[in-house]
């Protein structure tokens, strides 16, 4: 993976957690579906991510127990989070928007 | 490849954290690895393929133990910095502070030990405050203010 998409891991796994509370496995498969495979990354470097977020106050973890199979740790975004989710977003619609002006295929700005 | 126990057991050896915070990570990851050898099985590899799929796309306990630790250590470091603080404080208040006043003349009032002990029993609210891991802030703070007191 480059630096670049390693770099969006956090804004991604905080969009994700903004729609629905997830779990560490859940969160793998939800990038690699919804990026068809363009976001493609050793799984166990998303729990590092988790843990740092979770001591930043971007998220908060919680054990639920499921019937079948082991106990789950659920993910929800904290107000911080979403705090932190608007700016980096905004950040890399800039970034984008920035780049393609440059490399001469600016698309027009989605209208409202 | 190492079966599910051996992987986890490896990846333990590596942490060098405290024994809950281990145990949780190590839950978390059993899980995960369960569920993603549970979809290989699905999809008609054997048992042992299927986790021997599930822990290579989960990567090498070295690097996930390395990343985990940074998590951690990071976190520990800045509750012993937020732990020194307070102390600090105190006894910059005491041997620097509170002479230059003396010397100026303008403070009246009585240095020690009323003033010194107030002041730090108002600094430890800094490391419960500051630290999401208060455990670690207090038991610093506790360390530091030994070497205080004895340096009093």
């Amino acid at each position: 993976m480059t630096d670049l998409r390693r770099g969006s891991t956090k804004v991604l796994v905080l969009s994700l957690l903004a729609q629905e509370p997830m779990y560490g496995y859940q969160i793998a498969k939800e990038l690699e579906r919804r990026s068809e495979g363009y976001f493609d990354f050793k799984e166990g470097t998303l729990y590092p991510l988790l843990h740092r977020m979770e001591k930043e106050g971007l998220v908060k973890g919680a054990w639920q127990v499921v019937e079948k199979g082991p106990s789950r740790k659920y993910y929800h975004i904290t107000e911080e989070g979403e705090r932190i989710l608007e700016k980096s977003a905004a950040e890399w619609a800039t970034f984008s928007q920035r780049l393609l002006k440059i490399l001469g295929q600016e698309t027009e700005p989605a209208s409202t | 490849m190492p079966s599910l126990e051996e992987y986890l057991s490896h990846l333990a050896r590596q942490l060098y954290l405290d024994r809950p915070t281990k145990e949780k990570i190590l839950q978390e990851i059993r899980s995960h690895l369960v569920e993603s050898a549970g979809d290989f099985h699905g999809k008609g590899y054997s048992p042992e393929e299927s986790m021997a799929l599930a822990i290579a796309r989960f990567g090498e306990a070295e690097k996930v133990a390395k990343m985990m630790r940074q998590v951690y250590v990071e976190s520990a470091n800045q509750a012993v910095l937020a732990a020194l603080l307070p102390v600090a404080l105190t006894m910059a208040f005491k041997w620097v502070i509170l002479p230059f006043l003396e010397r100026l003349g303008s403070w009246q009032g009585n240095s020690t030990p009323a003033i010194t002990i107030s002041l730090a029993l108002l600094a430890l609210l800094i490391p419960g405050l500051t630290m999401r891991r208060w455990r670690y802030g207090y038991a610093a703070w506790a360390f530091f203010s030994l070497i205080a007191i004895a340096q009093m």
